[in-house]
């Protein structure tokens, strides 16, 4: 028996991610963000969410991937109280999967990617990465 | 308000309720012991706890309460409907003196003694009906009645606790209202249909109103912290053994109710410090000629969006001289830096964590916490402190605090882009410096630009390099905006692109990490939507000391005043005009100064005059003087007699009015051009001040110009001329 994982998909720099789906309150195009000063490099900026300020996270600075592409969409993941959007290429889907698929994160990975990611699912054209939605703000 | 009255409160409106409902159940069984019992224990509680807490009224209502439950229980008496009236009337007196206690601190002013006999009376066993309710189904009783319906429903009313948290989320709510409304209104103008029009300027008022009657609900008058000033104040006095007369005005002005906390302490400070620093012993004060009894003022009041509390003493002032010694002696500052420093640099001091002038560690004040804490918490409030000394005349401390901790008045202004706010309470002016070679400008001082403004040098802080040191600063010659902001007892410039204006902004918290950026005190949403950050000016202030810091900077000032002096240093007499700003006048130009009674002056069109000497005196005013500023809270009384400073040029004899003679300084008049008009030549920095100094030839030439006019037989007597005023210029009159 086994149980099902949902999850919201989106591409960053080539490669397939994933949240759960619990964990992600919208999806907004990217609105105009207010940059803030001495904040951590991830920290693109802020912006207004009904009211609400919401810290924006460059996923691909959060990752160390390549800097560099056009950041769509604006992931707005609520765990708990903290609100925090999360810039990515752009929205993919929401999937879901059976649960025993997912495979705990390997070993060996590189900094950045250790505590951001929970496990991965080999899909049929590549890999899916699941990532922790609460740990991807820096303290 | 204290915790355990704010306890006792809420404890004892609940044992009132159950006094209540118990004396309902206690006409239908007057026997039920257990229930006379509870009834008992309940009024005891009361009673205890107001005699701990000091409350005499309540306490011998409870206590007279108490032994006619006593009674009661033990079966002396039976619970007859007009006994069960007049603990119900027990009831409702106790609940006014609580909410008397709630709202003001202090029991209410009911007569507590006919009912206190009536209670007597009921306990008697000999006495069915008490003597003093003759008619219990109508009188008193029947009040007790009215008042069981209507009093206790209002004081509920007036009592619904509501927890501060969810006022906060009702203001923010109504922030996000009043920002989808404002992104409302163009939309609606763009549709021009008029049923929306209407909805929308509906929508509009309301929304206003809403966010006002919100911030009103957090609101309480100053009077709940100016309470504990009377006696706070008597019983300083009295260990001090000095005499003070307290003067509270304005304590109805309205603060935000966190507000009013954050500035309880510093008010304490202050007039612990007004009391044990300031006003002097009566003999001392005696000597020096005042009145054996000191004077506090605490006055509060509405300005410009703030809320303005000065505390005010009579005193000695602040004893620069022995601040300056203090410093030395403690290792503050080496002497060269102490003795370099300006007066208004050396009242900085007292701010600094630890300064105390008193050697003795009275009960009173003197151990080291003083000035800094009451700075640090005002400005953490997002408010600002200043402090004026005269010496013999009196300290004044001003708090400008804001009106609520929610909503900020704050200057937003424009850099690289982004918006930002910088509270206006610390905001001291706004400067549009033009090309950068423009004189008088940006000056470099130690390989950092500093700003000469008037009589400060300030290290000047681009808000770019400070906020994102590592990006490329785009060159520009753009002229530059410089907001003089004063946070820490430090002015600095910070350098800005473009200044937007005041606004009124809702605080944001930014959440972690980004809370613990020294730089910024939070975020706010503006009307369009977008997000501006708040500058914590107290650490851009720190920040800026990477400039140069407050004595180097003295230094750097004499270093620079140095150079000019032995040319040209005169005798220049220093007066308080009318109007309460000051000026010099070269002392060589001076024949006398006179006190004239204001009757023996005279009209003559389009002149002043007054009887001197066998001659004709013209009198002349300074015209077109500017507001008087700063802190000179010197009243101008409708004065019986004026100073005249007369001068004899040419053999001319001229008097000007002055308000106040100051002091005869010796100082280099450094001239600049600032308030040049007739009469002025300029300003000068006298005593850390800026004095206006008088043209004296052009007054003399002038009033001799104009007396001619008016009477060309000057010199026979004035004539009473109640005919055309004089021209404009000499209408300031105050």
């Amino acid at each position: 028996m086994s149980e099902a994982m949902q999850l919201s998909t989106f591409r960053l720099a080539g490669g397939l991610y994933g949240l759960p789906v619990a964990a992600v309150q919208e999806i907004l195009r990217t609105p105009r963000l207010t940059a803030v000063p001495m904040a951590p490099v991830e920290v693109v900026g802020l912006f207004s969410l009904r009211g609400l300020i919401v810290p924006v996270i460059d996923l691909r600075r959060r990752l160390a991937l390549d800097p560099s592409g056009a950041a769509t969409n604006v992931l707005v993941t609520r765990v708990k109280e903290a609100i925090v959007g999360l810039l990515v290429d752009a929205v993919d889907d929401v999937v879901t999967l059976d649960q025993t698929l997912f495979e705990g994160a390997p070993e060996g990975l590189g900094e950045g990617w250790k505590d951001a990611v929970t496990g991965v699912i080999k899909l049929a054209d590549g890999l899916l990465i699941v990532l922790a939605p609460e740990r991807l703000l820096p303290r | 308000m204290d915790e355990a009255v704010q306890a006792f409160l809420e404890e004892s409106h609940e044992n009132l309720q159950l006094m209540e409902q118990g004396l309902l159940r206690l006409e239908e069984h007057p026997g039920d012991s257990e229930l006379l019992a509870e009834m008992f224990r309940t009024i005891h509680t009361i009673k205890g706890t107001c005699g701990f807490l000091g409350y005499s009224r309540l306490q011998s209502l409870s206590h007279a309460g108490e032994s006619l439950l006593a009674a009661l229980r033990d079966g002396t008496i039976v619970a007859s409907a007009p006994i069960v009236d007049v603990i119900l009337e027990l009831v409702d007196q106790v609940r006014r003196h609580l909410s008397a206690i709630e709202m003001q601190g202090s029991e209410c002013e009911d007569d507590a003694a006919p009912l206190l006999e009536r209670l007597a009376a009921a306990t008697t066993p000999e006495v069915p009906a008490p003597t003093g309710l003759p008619d219990a189904s109508r009188e008193p009783g029947g009040t007790g009645d009215a008042a069981l319906e209507a009093a206790p429903a209002e004081a509920r009313e007036s009592s619904v606790r509501v927890d501060v948290a969810l006022l906060d989320h009702l203001l923010g709510l109504a922030g996000e209202l009043v920002l989808a409304r404002n992104q409302l209104v163009p939309l609606a103008v763009v549709e021009e249909n008029p049923a929306l029009a209407e909805a929308v300027r509906r929508i509009e008022r309301s929304t206003d109103q809403l966010q006002a009657e919100i911030m009103r609900t957090r609101m309480r008058p100053l009077d709940s912290v100016f309470q504990m000033a009377p006696r706070l104040v008597r019983r300083l006095a009295r260990s001090a053994g000095k005499r003070v007369r307290l003067h509270l005005e304005g304590g109805e002005t309205e603060l935000d109710r966190g507000m009013l906390d954050a500035i309880r302490d510093p008010l304490v400070h202050l007039l612990r410090n007004a009391v044990d620093h300031g006003i002097e012993s009566p003999e001392a004060r005696m000597r020096s000629g005042k009145p054996a009894e000191g004077r506090i003022r605490v006055n509060a009041f509405h300005h410009g969006g703030l809320v303005t509390v000065e505390v005010e003493d009579d005193g000695a002032g602040v004893d620069l001289g022995l601040v300056r010694h203090r410093a030395i002696e403690t290792g503050l500052l080496r002497r060269a830096e102490a003795e370099a420093l300006s007066d208004r640099q050396v009242l900085e001091l007292i701010f600094r964590p630890g300064f105390s002038t008193t050697r003795e560690v009275t009960g009173v004040s003197g151990r080291g916490v003083g000035m800094d804490v009451v700075r640090v918490s005002v400005e953490r409030a997002g408010g600002s402190v200043e402090v004026a000394s005269t010496s013999g005349a009196g300290t004044c401390v001003r708090l400008r605090i804001p009106l609520t901790l929610a909503i900020l008045p704050v200057l937003l202004v424009e850099d690289c882009d982004e918006r930002y706010a910088i509270p206006q309470a610390s905001v001291q002016e706004v400067l549009l410096l033009g090309a950068r070679d423009r004189p008088g400008g940006i000056e470099v001082v130690g390989g950092l630009p500093v700003l000469r403004l008037r009589d400060r040098l300030m290290p000047l802080v681009l808000l770019r390099q400070l906020l994102w040191p590592h990006r490329q600063a785009a060159e520009s010659d753009a002229p530059c905006n410089v907001v003089v902001v004063k946070a820490q007892g430090r002015f600095f410039g910070l350098v800005v692109e473009s200044v937007h204006g005041v606004l009124e902004i809702v605080v944001k918290p930014l959440g972690p990490p980004l809370n613990r950026i020294p730089l910024l005190a939070g975020a706010t949403v503006l009307g369009d939507g977008s997000v501006a950050l708040i500058l914590d000016v107290g650490n851009v202030a720190q920040e800026a000391q990477s400039g140069p810091a407050l004595p180097e900077l003295a230094d750097t000032l004499a270093g620079s005043e140095e150079g000019q002096t032995g040319t040209g240093a005169r005798n220049l007499l220093l007066v308080r005009s009318p109007h309460g700003h000051h000026a010099v006048i070269p002392v060589d130009t001076i024949e006398r100064m006179e006190m004239l009674p204001v009757a023996a002056l005279e009209t003559l069109p389009g002149l002043e005059v007054v009887q001197y000497r066998g001659g004709v005196l013209p009198i002349v005013r300074i015209s077109n003087e500017p507001q008087a500023g700063g802190f000179s809270t010197a009243a101008t009384p409708a004065a019986e007699s004026i100073v005249v400073v007369v001068f004899d040029h040419l053999g001319r004899r001229t008097g000007l009015v002055v308000g106040d003679l100051v002091d005869i300084v010796e100082a280099t008049p450094a001239l600049e051009e600032v308030g040049r008009r007739p009469g002025v030549v300029g300003s000068v920095i006298v005593r850390d001040r800026v004095a206006e100094l008088v043209d004296v030839e052009a007054l003399v030439a002038e009033a001799a110009e104009a007396l001619g006019a008016a009477r060309p037989e000057a010199g026979s007597g004035p004539a009473q001329a109640g005919a055309a005023r004089q021209h404009p210029d000499r209408e300031a009159r105050q």
